[in-house]
């Protein structure tokens, strides 16, 4: 009964302000909207479509073609209903989570149970309980429908509702080992580039949970197999290769560089063509490379943490993040919930995130309206809530790994008759 | 006897005078210098760099008036003060506050233009690279014998002069366009100057022989304005070219002041700013060289006496000194090409 | 569950330091930025002001206005003319006059709707300009030079020699070519209502609420405009000329043109002041510091109110940069008159806003002046309120912390020591976020409908007769009261922890608004902080009764409506101490009705968010609080628990 208020209201308040006259000035603003995901050149590409123009001519669209494709049949069927659409795409993805949660859940507990023999005596109150196992799934549910950052996102209008619908599909279908689990990924890739590196808790997903490394060399291969078949039914649409310019090349080389909360804009806009060859490939390799290969290692045991701290850690690098991205990720913490306690700057994080997320607009009104604020202001706040998001995801892999530390080797409260602390180095 | 001696005495004499006359005859040759040039450079726009632009054309009406004719002066001024909303004396640039000497008149001709004056027009003009078509008022028509005087004025900063406040030009570059013009001899002596904030900072890279620079103010001093003009409220002309254009009112056709005397003419105590010299580079004692080498386009003219017969004279056959020396190998290596070639029929 | 809570591991330390000295160190903090903010008027920790716009060349070109004998003509002229019309401006002859100087003349009329009390109350108005084009150059780019005009009913003091002056230099300027932008001379009718709508007339804008301003077609246009000089001269004889600069919602012009303003007056040897106080260099430091901080603290309460204090002040907005030069005569000399030196003045000013080649923005926006040469930039006033809002911020980790222990504790207690310390079951309940989350809605939910509410409130009060005035102050007194009880429907007032995070929670909120106010208006959110944080560091719920009574009566004070009432009627009381109590008080109690009339009106028309947060912001925030007073958790157990375990 409760889960079924849960969605009603969450239904009601994103259809009460899709419907508002706020939905303009919430779709128009940059923090949601980016070049990549705004509705509004969607709605472009479609008209371009319509009278026979080559949907990528100019530089208004984005997404690729067999995306547009889908995105056409939409409007077709729905008409004007199409943000009833967005409501339901962001509530499915909120029950898919849900699941997800669940599955990942019951996978904790039966790893417990199997090691419970390895833990030390004194680390039997770090053992989850059966209601831990229980309320994590639905507050996975509640803080996804009701986060501020994807209210807003559902009422922008933006496709990356559907991105998160696809990735939600994707950890669902992860958690339950299935190998369909490829589809949905090779989806959200061709959609935007950076979910590639989910790639690698698909393979260890498969190493760890199933043992066995034909089926995770199998679900990686099907997911280029989808993939490659994708982006060949969009060369086939339009028999043209340039949709990879639009798509993946404006992804990659960042020609636009309007304000958005990324990190990307305020470097390139002042930076002399000269070098900028150079920033592009080192912006890139940090969101992408860098953390990939450590990660992996450290946390293969755990896919779907992997999963999360990659999505997190591309949500604040990537080239152009907006608001659901991180509202995503936010809302996918709550698996975690056991280690809240143990975060160490849990409260300096969320004053972090409170004060930019206010403040951002604030600035980015006395700089475009007012005229007496700059460019600096906002890309302070930006960076602010970037390193607010780089704490919480380092603090919530600390308290992890310290958990599972503890959990094996217990208190060590003397070492060598002086007290121990467990440091980050 | 006495006779003999004496008629011997007049034919050596006269041998003598024939061999001076042959030398002198052999030396006016060997000068090569044979015509002046003059590129003169305004790289700033907007109303409250009014001086930069009264600096160009006050250096553009010296040099006319010594003599080089406008189809051997290229003029670039990036902006129309003359026609400018502000000025309340429309179609005049003043340089003077005080004797109101309209330095745009009626007979200006400016080659390059409003936004025409950027980097890239600046280096291809140098170098000679332009686009087939291109007018002849726009190239730098030079050849080997050509006395060429760059004058640059503007904003500048340590290693980079500001051109139409969007792009700027380093020193490497600067030097790297004198070197194309040497390697291919489009200049025989070129005397660089340059009125702008850290001005020396311009010449420090040059590497090219027979150049002579001078700049208004070493690296870490800024050029300052001279006087303000309170009829159009504008700073009206820059110290060092105030004060090189003082020198040069007293210069006619036929002085024969030095460039020596001219690279003293702002000393630290009206210039304020300290005037930067670079001679290493230029051959001649430049106390010996006649302004109007640079200024003016004074042909070399001299009066032989007697003609001579039989003068062993090589004309321009003489091949350049490169870096190591050789000279032979040179004839191979490098050759003249008449700019606006086309390239690609080239055969190397 | 002991290793990861370790107070040795991590940053334990810190947290414990937190715990113990957060009360002392969130006032050290407040402290320190109240003195951080009084230092900077001491002269040696501010800059002097200089220009940043090189193009600006101010001063350079020798004056060759001429036309003071116009100005004294057109001035007869003008009071010939004021006798004839009472009430408004005597359009037929500035018609006409800027007819005669070969300007583009129009007129341009609107309309007010008064938002309040019955419906269909219209108020017209009708505003005078001329466009003199730039000879030269196309209309891309303008200025402005306005004067606000006022007949002779009008209370404050005449404007009518700056219309005269005004007339003059747009003779003198229409025969020159040298302008590159053309020049608007505006003559607007009451006040700051005119002015807003000749702006929103131009740029085809609603800046408030949509049906309050009509503001009517403007015929003619110029581009776009980059400045604008605005007049108030008094006298013909100008001695003193105060400088403004404090706009709407507390926006500040360039300080380029403020500077420009000040150099100006002193080249023409017209003294100039800034809040009516000369600049005066004590030898003695303190003297020095004081006289510069009462000129700070006087910039500081202007800007606060978000009303702008000329019609300067609504130009802001829209990108314009623009001050008002308000003249003064001393009375002391009898010259017929100063025009020359003000038209020399005006015109060095308007031919340095003409070499202009861009909007300006190479000076400061965001700054404080303790006198017209010296100023203090963002970067060093607004560490102050940051210190403050930190004492905020501080208290509500000390509160966190504490409960993480308290819980940490409590969970560690065997059952026999939870019933020898006779806790309740309650003691074990979770942190209910839903009802949390619910207050927050509910009293957020009441800001907004009180944002609203005055139209509805005039509306029901004028049917049963009272005025506007009455009818808002007794409708917002009876609000205040039921607000006064909403804790009794606090169903978790019982609950420590959730009284405690709901109270962590508020001071949350109230340091972000705080932050995010001063950067909007910077005074506003100083002045804010300076009376609301020392009250909000000492609430804190707890078991002794007087204690806790007094807090009460702090917080009750501390809202916005009382806080407005017994100000106002306190300096009535200072102000007219020959009256009675009685007298006073009443004289009060309609000052602050009508000062509210006036918030609300400027909120609707001019969209001064003043009102906006003290409704949508402030007083959601003060239930808040006001709810965790009323928290009647056992507090004295849970103080042991935490001591026990320390």
């Amino acid at each position: 009964m409760s889960t079924l208020i849960i969605y009603f209201l969450g239904a009601f308040v994103r259809y009460w302000l899709i419907t508002s006259e706020y939905q303009n000035v919430i779709a128009e603003r940059i923090e949601i909207s980016t070049p990549l995901n705004s509705w509004k050149r969607v709605t472009e590409g479609l008209h371009l479509l319509k009278l026979g123009i080559y949907p990528y001519a100019g530089d208004s669209l984005h997404e690729s073609p067999l995306n547009l494709l889908a995105f056409n049949c939409l409007v077709k069927i729905f008409g004007e209903y199409l943000h009833i659409v967005f409501v339901v795409c962001d509530l499915l993805t909120s029950h898919l989570l849900y699941m997800s949660a669940k599955k990942y859940m019951e996978q904790i507990r039966k790893t417990q149970e199997r090691n419970k023999a390895n833990y030390a005596a004194d680390a039997k109150d770090l053992l989850l309980t059966d209601k831990d196992f229980a309320l994590s799934p639905i507050y996975v549910c509640v803080v996804y429908l009701f986060n501020l950052y994807t209210i807003f996102n559902c009422v922008g209008m933006t496709t990356t509702v559907f991105g998160n619908l696809f990735t939600a599909l994707f950890l669902m279908a992860l958690n339950y080992g299935s190998l369909f689990a490829a589809l949905p990924l090779a989806i959200v890739i061709s959609q935007s580039f950076y979910p590639i590196l989910l790639l690698s808790p698909l393979f260890l997903h498969f190493v760890v949970t199933r043992k066995s490394y034909i089926k995770a060399g199998a679900a990686v291969v099907l997911c280029v197999m989808f993939w490659s078949i994708i982006t060949y039914l969009c060369y086939r649409i339009y028999d043209r290769w340039d949709f990879v310019e639009n798509t993946y090349g404006f992804i990659l080389t960042v020609p636009d560089l309007r304000p958005n909360i990324g990190l990307f804009w305020y470097f390139f806009i002042e930076m002399f063509e000269h070098f900028r060859s150079l920033f592009i490939y080192s912006f890139q390799i940090n969101v992408t490379i860098l953390y990939l290969i450590p990660l992996s290692i450290r946390f293969r045991q755990d896919p779907m943490l992997l999963a999360t701290s990659l999505l997190s850690l591309t949500a604040i690098f990537k080239s152009y993040p907006c608001l659901g991205d991180i509202g995503f990720v936010l809302s996918l913490y709550p698996c975690w919930k056991h280690l809240f306690n143990y975060i160490q700057q849990g409260f300096l994080v969320s004053c972090c995130f409170l004060v930019t997320t206010i403040l951002g607009p604030t600035v980015w009104y006395l700089w475009i309206y007012s005229g007496s604020a700059n460019a600096n202001f906002y890309f302070g706040v930006t960076l602010a809530f970037a390193t607010a998001q780089i704490f919480l995801i380092t603090d919530i892999l600390f308290s992890y790994t310290k958990r599972e530390f503890s959990l094996i080797y217990g208190r060590i409260r003397k070492l060598n008759s002086k007290k121990a602390q467990l440091m980050l180095e | 006897m006495k006779f003999a001696g004496y008629l011997i005495f007049s034919v050596v004499i006269s041998l003598s005078n024939c061999q001076n006359y042959t030398n002198k005859a052999e030396e006016f040759f060997r000068n090569k210098h044979t015509n002046n040039w003059a590129v003169l450079v305004d790289t700033s726009r907007f109303w409250f760099n009014y001086r930069h632009v009264s600096n160009v054309l006050s250096m553009y009406r010296s040099v006319k008036r010594l003599g080089i004719p406008d189809s051997q002066i290229i003029l670039m001024i990036a902006d129309d003060m003359s026609c400018n909303p502000r000025n309340p004396r429309p179609a005049t640039v003043f340089n003077n506050a005080n004797q109101h000497i309209n330095v745009y008149g009626d007979d200006v001709e400016v080659d390059y233009r409003g936004y025409e004056v950027t980097v890239e027009n600046f280096v291809r003009l140098l170098t000679g690279r332009l686009p087939p078509g291109t007018p002849r008022s726009k190239q730098l028509l030079t050849d080997e014998g050509s006395n060429i005087l760059v004058y640059l004025t503007g904003h500048g900063g340590d290693g980079f002069l500001k051109f139409q406040d969007s792009e700027e030009i380093t020193s490497q570059e600067m030097a790297d366009a004198l070197e194309q013009m040497w390697q291919k001899q489009r200049y025989h002596e070129l005397f660089f100057m340059i009125d702008t904030c850290q001005a020396a900072s311009m010449y420090e890279r040059f590497y090219s022989p027979n150049i002579l620079a001078v700049a208004s103010s070493l690296v870490g001093e800024d050029s300052l304005s001279h006087h303000v003009d309170p009829a159009i409220g504008v700073y009206i002309i820059d110290r060092y070219t105030y004060y090189a254009l003082e020198f040069l009112e007293n210069v006619d056709p036929f002085s024969k002041k030095t460039i020596g005397e001219f690279l003293t003419v702002c000393p630290k105590r009206v210039c304020i700013s300290t005037v930067g010299i670079r001679k290493d580079l230029f051959k001649r004692n430049p106390n010996e060289v006649p302004v109007t080498d640079f200024f003016g386009s004074v042909r070399p003219v001299q009066l032989l006496k007697y003609t001579t017969e039989e003068l062993d004279v090589k004309i321009n056959t003489e091949s350049i000194n490169t870096c190591d020396g050789s000279s032979a190998s040179s004839r191979n290596k490098y050759r003249f090409i008449a700019p606006l070639s086309n390239f690609k029929s080239i055969k190397t | 569950m002991g290793i990861l809570t370790d107070p040795s591991a991590g940053q334990g330390k810190i947290t414990k330091a937190i715990i113990s000295y957060h009360p002392k160190l969130s006032i050290l903090l407040y402290i320190s930025g109240i003195t951080w903010f009084c230092f900077l008027a001491y002269t040696p920790l501010n800059a002097g002001t200089y220009f940043s716009e090189n193009a600006l060349l101010p001063g350079l070109v020798k004056s060759e206005f001429r036309d003071d004998g116009s100005a004294k003509l057109f001035y007869d002229e003008l009071q010939d003319e004021m006798k004839k019309y009472d009430n408004s401006i005597p359009y037929p002859w500035i018609l006409a006059k800027f007819q005669q100087i070969g300007l583009d003349t129009y007129t341009h009329n609107f309309t007010l709707n008064y938002p309040l009390g019955k419906s269909n109350t219209k108020y017209n108005g009708k505003n005078v300009y001329g466009i003199l084009r730039a000879p030269r150059a196309g209309s891309t780019e303008s200025l402005v030079m306005s004067v606000p005009y006022r007949p002779p009913t009008n209370i404050n003091p005449t404007t009518a020699p700056g219309v005269a002056i005004m007339l003059a230099f747009a003779k003198h300027a229409n025969r020159q070519k040298y302008w590159s932008k053309d020049i608007i001379f505006l003559i607007t009718e009451h006040e700051q209502l005119g002015i807003q709508a000749w702006l929103e007339a131009y740029y085809h804008v609603v800046c408030g609420r949509r049906g309050v301003l009509d503001h009517g077609d403007l015929r003619g246009r110029g581009g776009a405009i980059q400045a604008a000089i605005n007049l108030e001269f008094h006298d013909i004889n100008i001695d003193r000329m105060d400088i403004k600069v404090e706009g709407l919602n507390g926006q500040l012009p360039n300080l380029d043109l403020f500077n420009l303003a000040t150099r100006m007056c002193t080249k023409e040897g017209i003294s100039h002041t800034f809040k009516n106080r000369e600049n005066r260099n004590y030898r003695d430091p303190v003297k020095d510091w004081n006289y510069a901080f009462q000129t700070l603290m006087t910039m500081i309460f202007t800007q606060a109110s978000g009303v702008p204090n000329g019609n300067h002040g609504l130009y802001h907005r829209f990108g314009i940069q623009a001050l008002t030069l308000e003249g003064f005569s001393d009375r002391k000399t009898t010259n017929p008159g100063n025009f020359l030196s003000v038209g020399r003045i005006l015109e060095s000013i308007f031919r340095s806003l003409n070499n202009l080649l861009e909007r300006f923005h190479q000076s400061y926006f965001f700054y404080l002046l303790p006198s017209s040469d010296r100023f203090i930039s963002i970067g060093l006033y607004i560490p102050s309120v940051c210190f403050i809002a930190g004492a905020l911020f501080l208290k509500a980790c000390g509160k966190w912390f504490r409960l993480y222990k308290y819980l940490i504790n409590l969970s560690e207690m065997s059952a026999e020591d939870k019933r020898n310390l006779e806790l309740t079951e309650n003691a074990n309940e979770n942190i209910k976020i839903i009802s949390i989350c619910g207050i927050f809605l509910f009293t957020h939910t009441i800001g907004i409908l009180l944002m609203n509410s005055p139209k509805l409130i005039t509306t029901v009060g004028s049917q049963y007769g009272y005025n506007t005035e009455l009818s808002l102050y007794g409708g917002f007194a009876i609000i205040f009261v039921l607000l006064l009880m909403i804790p009794v429907l606090i169903t978790i007032k019982t609950c420590y922890k959730s009284m405690t995070v709901l109270h962590v929670v508020a001071l949350l909120e109230a340091a972000t608004s705080l932050i995010c106010l001063s950067m909007y208006n910077f005074s506003l959110g100083l002045i804010v902080g300076t009376f609301y944080v020392p009250i909000l560091l000492l609430l804190e719920p707890c078991r002794c009764r007087a204690y806790s009574v007094i807090q009460k009566l702090l917080w009750f004070i501390a809202h916005p409506f009382v806080t407005l009432t017994l100000l106002v009627t306190i300096y009535t009381i200072f102000n007219f101490p020959n009256e009675s109590f009685g007298e006073n008080v009443l004289r009060g109690i309609s000052a602050t009705q009508q000062a509210v009339v006036f918030a609300i009106v400027d909120f609707m028309i001019y969209s001064n968010w003043l009102y906006g947060v003290i409704t949508c912001v402030m007083v959601p925030n003060w239930i808040c609080f006001w709810c965790v007073l009323f928290s009647t958790a056992k507090t004295d157990a849970y103080i042991t628990i935490e001591k026990k375990n320390d």
